[in-house]
């Protein structure tokens, strides 16, 4: 029976929508939001815009799809995630309209849970099913010759990591929109699938980042005294090396792969949501819901996180949109001086490295496309950052 | 005062161990053993052999003592500047960064006083031209430096600037030219002015935008303060009311920023040190860390901690200067 409580006429607006009232309002940050929606899409579908085997192809009479059983558990698993991300958004949608407010928090939780759980199974069931074939055909070649027949390539008919020596170093013409770069690679098809480091850097990085800064930082308000004592000098140690000096001590001595980078960034960049939350809950910690739910000997971590995080979350929300521009950023840096992951797989920073060469000739194509791609989703993320800022914080909301 | 600063400087004390200890942790905490490392694999060495080599270089390095006191010696050492031997460079680290931290310093400075000569003015003129044309165009152009990648802007300058494909205005690279050593010290000066341009550019843009909206944002929560009204109401002038009242107390909190602005400015100089082949601290760590040269990676880490907390100390102490309401024996 739903709505047995509140009688729908009744239900009001829940904080979650007065924030995205106020955030719509500011059409700025909304053509950024739409702009990394956009980003999202090019990242997930990156393999059908860009590749350099067919949709379908005919060879001798017979139809293969090479494109399709080229698809390895990553692109499979990325598509996975993005459905489950469209269903949760209309699971939300749906959940304004027909859940009561007071159950709103319980039944989107479950709903998280069980998104996350087929992430998880669907990803066991990939990485257990899908063929890790390398398909060396060049297809090209091949409808060129003759042999092979009604080709359907993918807009962008390049893989990210398909070498071509005799087009090295071309600026942008017809075949190649974007130009090449020192190995004849085609700049476009690598910026499409390069979108996916920058998005999944941003997210794990800041993902991460969060999670600790909140657990420390619930922790040391919580119950201040010694333990905040200790807790913040550490931060405070943390604090003292600059951070990308940090980082690259980091790297120095780990070996360099994408998930230790994420991890990295994530590691070192904590600090400022832990003071948020911290600085938070010394003011909600004296307030009387929380006594009162100390009072019904509600377990401690209840207390912390079901209790007082939600309503202390806010400035971590808006510090966590800004982090995600940090963390592109850094690992575009890291990519450019050359720390970041191995090519083949391309990165925005390590692309805009090729853009001077050794020998000191500009090849404005490599240095200017990669640069707008980091610039643009650097800048959309802070935009989406300023909007939430100025939709959360009231008192900048009577001010401007 | 002076004591004051004593007080500082023996605070800095237990944060410094703290960087210590941090920068030790990482560089034992990860896989491979820094000797294994150094030898690198073995030839053909019959395995015997090769373990007494192994086990004789641990030796020598200590590597065969417990943890705590592996600390113990290489913080000892640390405290006496002593941070060992450069292997790409065959010299004592502690030389290489003196040499290296003035360059640095220098990039830094200079780009700090243009930040602060460029932005004052300017997040002064924005608050009082409040949503007029200039207000919201600066706010735009600030926004979008802000989230300008700062390679991507010094390889723009590089390519644009220095070579055949626009204007060929700057050098591209280094702080002097070759013959710098001869000249006096006014065209010295013009030609290390001229190398500088384009690396300051790329500094200070960032901190200058961001340090233009703390301004702004100040100056306009105090010229809608209160004791604004009655100043004007009293009759003062407009320009004594905006520089003798609004503009001092928004001046305070912008001191505090450096704090902020001091440990991105180190870090940027990493990147621009690299693209601008500047031999300073950053390129050095750029370098040390392509080549694993771990003595000089956590020196810099070490020093670069240090410095940090040095440019704190004298944003606290400025601080304390400027802003009457602070007493230099009070609780910190």
């Amino acid at each position: 029976m739903p709505n047995k409580q509140t009688p729908k006429s009744q239900w009001g607006i829940s904080y979650g929508e007065l924030v995205w009232r106020e955030f719509v309002k500011n059409r700025l940050s909304v053509i950024a939001g739409m702009f990394i929606i956009f980003l999202f899409i090019v990242a997930i579908f990156a393999p059908f815009i860009a590749n350099d085997k067919p949709y379908v192809v005919e060879i001798e009479g017979q139809r293969y799809f090479p494109l399709f059983r080229h698809l390895g558990a990553i692109d499979y698993g990325v598509l996975l995630a993005g459905v489950v991300a469209v269903v949760q958004l209309i699971l939300i949608r749906r959940n304004k309209k027909r859940v009561d407010p007071s159950e709103r928090g319980e039944v989107l939780l479950k709903q998280i849970m069980i998104s996350a759980g087929v992430i998880v199974v669907g990803l066991v069931l990939l990485y257990l099913f899908v063929p890790r074939r390398l398909d060396a055909t060049n297809y090209h070649a091949m409808v060129e010759s003759g042999r092979a027949e009604n080709a359907v390539f993918a807009p962008i008919p390049y893989g990210y990591a398909r070498t071509n020596l005799s087009v090295r170093e071309q600026p942008p013409s017809r075949r190649h929109l974007l130009g090449t770069d020192d190995v004849g690679s085609d700049v476009l098809a690598r910026l499409i699938h390069g979108s996916r480091i920058s998005l999944s850097v941003g997210f794990v990085a800041v993902g991460i980042s969060v999670v600790i800064g909140v657990v420390i930082g619930a922790v040391l308000g919580y119950f201040g005294g010694r333990v905040d004592f200790v807790g913040m000098r550490f931060i405070e140690i943390m604090m003292a090396i600059p951070q990308f000096f940090l980082i690259i001590t980091v790297v120095a001595f780990f070996p360099r792969s994408l998930l230790n980078i994420m991890i990295i960034i994530g590691i070192t960049s904590w600090t400022m949501d832990a003071r948020f939350i911290r600085a938070e809950f010394f003011k909600l910690r004296e307030q009387d819901f929380v006594q009162a739910a100390h009072a019904q000997g509600i377990g401690l971590r209840s207390i912390l996180f079901r209790h007082m995080l939600p309503n202390g979350v806010a400035p971590v929300l808006v510090n966590a949109t800004f982090g995600i521009a940090g963390a592109i950023f850094i690992e575009a840096a890291l990519s450019f001086l050359g720390f970041g992951v191995a090519p083949p797989t391309p990165s925005w920073g390590q692309m805009l490295s090729l853009g001077v060469t050794t020998t000191g000739r500009f090849l404005w194509w490599l240095s200017v496309f990669p640069g707008l791609a980091i610039f643009f989703t650097v800048l959309a993320y802070n935009l989406v950052g300023e909007g939430l800022r100025d939709a959360i914080d009231p008192k900048l909301r009577k001010a401007a | 005062m002076g004591t004051y600063i004593v007080r500082r400087l023996f605070l800095m004390i237990p944060t410094l161990i703290g960087i210590t200890i941090m920068v030790f942790a990482i560089s034992r905490l990860a896989p491979g053993d820094p000797v294994s490392l150094a030898l690198g694999p073995g030839g053909e060495m019959d395995a015997e052999r090769a373990g007494a080599v192994v086990e004789a270089q641990r030796q020598l390095y200590g590597l065969d003592r417990p943890l705590h006191e592996q600390y113990a010696t290489w913080f000892w050492r640390v405290v006496r500047l002593d941070f060992g031997d450069s292997i790409k460079h065959h010299r004592p680290v502690s030389s290489l960064l003196a040499e290296r931290i003035p360059i640095t310093l220098m990039l830094n400075l200079s780009a700090f006083v243009i930040i602060y000569a460029i932005s004052i003015p300017l997040g002064v003129l924005s608050a009082v031209k409040h949503k007029k044309l200039v207000d919201r165009m600066t706010s735009v152009v600030l926004f979008m430096l802000w989230s300008l990648p700062v390679m991507w802007a010094g390889q723009m300058l590089i390519g644009y600037f220095t070579g055949p494909a626009f204007v060929d205005w700057f050098p591209p690279a280094g702080i002097s030219s070759n013959y710098a050593d001869r000249l006096a010290f006014f065209p010295w000066l013009l030609d290390r002015i001229w190398h500088l341009v384009l690396p300051v550019v790329c500094i200070s843009y960032t901190g200058f935008a961001y340090l233009t909206k703390q301004v702004r944002a100040g100056m306009l929560d105090n010229l809608r303060a209160d004791y604004v009204r009655t100043a004007r109401a009293k009759g003062l002038s407009g320009s004594v009311v905006l520089w003798r009242h609004a503009f001092r107390n928004s001046v305070i909190p912008v001191i505090t920023i450096m704090a902020t602005l001091l440990p991105a400015m180190f870090a940027g100089s990493v990147i621009i040190e690299q693209i601008f082949s500047i031999p300073g601290m950053g390129l050095l760590a750029f370098e040390a860390v392509t080549t694993r040269d771990y003595n000089v990676v956590m020196a810099v880490a070490v020093i670069a901690g240090l410095l940090n907390l040095i440019g704190l100390l004298l944003a606290d102490i400025a601080y304390a200067i400027v802003d009457p309401r602070i007493s230099f024996e009070g609780k910190s």
